[in-house]
């Protein structure tokens, strides 16, 4: 479980991104944070795992105050994945996969058996996939290793920074699908930022509409979608409003 | 183009040598750059407000000529002397710019959403810097590597200027006496050793961007040898195994100064030392280093000490400036300035005779206000016993100066780039090239006569050597010695082989 109370970030120089965020994900959700550039979602993000410390309030994860813990074994210990996955590009896919149990001290045989499970979670073959360099993947099945590599130590929450944003429209809407029934299965805590309401509406089991460094809106995403609560929301719907809403009472059902 | 083949045949030893000192000053200056640079690159990243200031050093490094650096660094202690240790020091100090620039640069341009992956993956800062940063960061600090040891292979040839060896010494020495070949089997062996380390390195570069995984166990395993291969050579150099009875002879950048070295040298030999040669030193890197301690010997010409070193204006009369000279050092100095060797190798101005006698040109009086094209050696241009005083002695006759090496003027003058040049009167080539030496019928120019000048301690350290070099006192004469000048300089017999049979003759060997 994550728990936010009361949680400002103001960056030096005086801008807030966060004003007194207070929220909880409970175990196993998967939650979509949305909102456009400056919103606050990404910080909210990096709260989670100590990229980023508050300024005020007390951010918990399964009942620990992070500011308590060492950045370096929460962040072992919670998944994550960015925009353009940040891949190393000297480093094979089953070394990239097999990273964080690398450097948590697992042996060759371990990182390699750890590697194989992942890519083959991902649907990818692991004799085909595992010695290649990410310059030699397509940019859907670099995402999936980038995935299989937040998951690699099996960690309870996954956190994924706009995943899905350097994928064209078609790749980005099978992988997406995929995506929600691997991830669906595995019962984690998942917390995805995105900019696209469209991948909020389809992933998430919960949305949390942000703006200026506050919650505008939240709930599953019929609430969010179907009765926009202000003005904020319709007009982050904007002409694509009767689309989602369709969409989002397809994906409800 | 049979010269420069004979040239190899009969030197191939040497230039084998020199080609090690070379690779060997070269290794260790770059070993040196490599530790220090990429770390303070590391640092750089790290200490992003350091950056300017240190980048500024490293600039600045950069932009003091390498005479000029060198020149500094000699009268540094620890560091300094002559030899090896501020040569690599210069040539480390060169190497620093392109190697901190590049390693900052190329952890710089490391695709940052991986390092922020990487650190959300809880990758310490050590991690992320070997992981991520250093490996990304590779091609682009073998890069700065790259350019680094080019250069350190073009600019180690300068510290032959101050006895550090390496192939320098071929072309200095093949420069000051018109040695073509000489100064070709200096160049190949630098042109071959950076265009060897320019390919190695780019191949290098390509196989890491290649973006396979490189090896770093191998790379690791292969830099430490390396490394330790230069810093035993290092060592090897600049610990004085021979101990305290080694005496150091100097000369300075020309012929004759190098045939009375050599002389020096081998008495020195004959009475028991072992005698490391500082030969083709710049200009007054010899009189510094015997000042410093750092050379025993080196023959030194009576007109020079009084102006150069003591200051004092110009004098006319040997004895009378000898005297001088030789109780101003002892007092000064504590150096002993032996009996002169005979001859006066006083400057003087020389023509094609040629020409001479078509203008019935016969004293410097002669010259006044004909606009000549004149070419001095780099002393004579700004001395006040050179140029300047002379221009006020006997009046402008030059249109244009060009100042540059001893040995080149004469090439320029034989070539008819020039109409007049300054000479040394005991020159072997104002025989060989037919030239004329115009008159000083103002007497002008103060006498120049070689005589041996010695550290505190030489004849305490090796006895018997001072009898010896006063023996040869008087026995050289103008008309001797530039009968050996030119054995050297025009048929081009080794130096040490002229003033062995000259030693010979005189029953001193």
């Amino acid at each position: 479980m994550i728990r936010f109370e009361k949680v400002a970030v103001r960056f030096p120089g005086g801008v807030t991104a966060l004003h007194e965020l207070t929220l909880e994900i409970p175990k196993g959700q998967f939650v979509a944070l949305v909102g456009a550039s400056g919103s606050g979602k990404t910080t909210a993000l990096r709260l989670i795992n100590r990229l980023q410390d508050a300024s005020e309030g007390t951010v918990f994860v399964d009942g620990k105050d992070v500011a308590t813990r060492d950045p370096i074994e929460l962040r072992r210990s919670i998944g994550y994945a960015i925009q353009g996955v940040g891949l190393i590009g000297h480093m094979t896919v089953a070394e990239n996969i097999a990273l964080v149990p690398r450097i948590s001290g697992a042996g060759k045989e371990e990182q390699r058996e750890i590697a194989k499970f992942g890519v083959n979670r991902m649907h990818m073959t692991a004799e085909k996939f595992l010695d290649r360099y990410p310059h030699e993947l397509s940019g859907g099945q670099r995402q999936r290793v980038g995935i299989a590599r937040a998951m690699a130590a099996d960690p309870n929450i996954v956190l994924l920074d706009e995943p899905f944003g350097a994928l064209d429209n078609i790749v980005r809407e099978d992988i997406q699908d995929e995506f929600k029934e691997i991830l669906g299965g595995l019962h984690k805590t998942i917390v995805l930022v995105t900019h696209d309401m469209h991948e909020a509406i389809h992933m998430g089991d919960r949305i949390i509409v942000m703006n200026a460094g506050r919650v505008v809106a939240e709930g599953t995403p019929e609430d969010v979608v179907l009765r926009p609560k202000n003005d904020f929301v319709k007009k982050l719907l904007g002409r694509r409003r009767n689309e989602l809403q369709r969409f989002a009472k397809e994906s409800g059902e | 183009m049979n010269t420069f083949v004979s040239y190899f045949t009969g030197n191939q030893g040497e230039i084998l040598k020199l080609t090690l000192e070379h690779c060997g000053m070269v290794g260790a200056a770059m070993t040196l750059g490599i530790l220090v640079g990429v770390p303070l690159g590391i640092l750089l990243t790290r200490k992003k407000h350091l950056a300017p200031l240190i980048l500024g050093v490293t600039t600045t490094l950069q932009t003091i000529p390498s005479v000029a650096l060198l020149a500094i660094l000699m009268l540094l202690p620890l560091i300094g002397g002559i030899g090896v240790k501020p040569a690599i020091t210069a040539l480390f100090l060169y190497s620093l710019l392109a190697i901190v620039e590049n390693t900052y640069a190329g952890i710089e341009q490391v695709h940052r959403p991986t390092v922020e992956a990487g650190r959300g993956m809880g990758m310490t800062d050590t991690q992320i810097l070997t992981f991520i940063e250093i490996p990304q960061a590779l091609p682009i600090i073998v890069a700065g590597v790259r350019i680094s040891a080019v250069v350190c292979v073009a600019t180690a040839t300068i510290a032959s200027y101050i006895g550090a060896g390496g192939l320098g010494d071929l072309i200095f020495r093949g420069v000051g006496r018109a040695n073509n070949a000489m100064v070709a089997w200096g160049a190949i062996p630098a042109i071959g050793m950076s265009l060897t380390v320019h390919t190695a390195l780019t191949l290098f570069e390509r196989r890491l961007q290649s973006r396979t995984a490189p090896n770093f166990k191998k790379i690791a395993i292969l830099c430490g040898i390396g490394a330790a291969l230069a810093i035993s050579l290092f060592l090897f150099w600049t610990l004085d195994l021979t101990g305290g009875k080694k005496v150091i002879v100097g000369s300075k950048p020309f012929t004759e100064s190098e045939l009375l070295g050599e002389m020096v040298a081998q008495l020195a030999e004959a009475s028991g030392a072992t005698v490391e040669r500082k030969f083709y030193m710049g200009g007054n890197v010899c009189f510094d280093s015997v000042k410093s301690g750092a050379m025993d010997a080196y023959v030194e010409y009576t007109g020079t000490g009084l102006v150069a070193h003591l200051k004092q204006p110009a004098l006319t009369g040997s004895a009378r400036v000898y005297d001088k000279v030789k109780r101003a050092y002892k007092k000064r100095w504590d150096l002993n300035l032996l009996t002169p060797l005979g001859f006066n190798n006083t400057y003087a101005i020389a023509m094609q005779r040629g020409e001479a006698e078509k203008h019935k040109l016969s004293s410097i009086s002669n010259l006044k206000g004909r606009g000549l094209r004149c070419g001095f050696d780099l002393e004579f241009a700004d001395r006040p016993d050179g140029y300047p005083g002379l221009v006020k002695k006997y009046g402008e006759f030059c249109k244009d100066v060009k100042q540059m090496n001893p040995g080149l003027l004469y090439q320029a003058l034989a070539n008819g780039e020039l109409d007049t040049i300054s000479a040394y009167a005991t020159d072997g080539r104002i025989q060989t090239l037919d030239l004329v030496v115009m008159k000083d019928d103002l007497e002008f120019f103060p006498p120049y006569d070689a005589a041996v000048l010695t550290g505190p301690d030489l004849f305490a350290k090796v006895p018997g050597l001072q009898e010896k070099l006063e023996a040869l006192a008087g026995e050289i004469t103008d008309r001797e010695m530039t009968r050996l000048n030119a054995e050297v300089d025009s048929k081009k017999r080794p130096a040490a082989e002229v003033a062995r049979e000259f030693l010979t003759s005189l029953d001193l060997l």
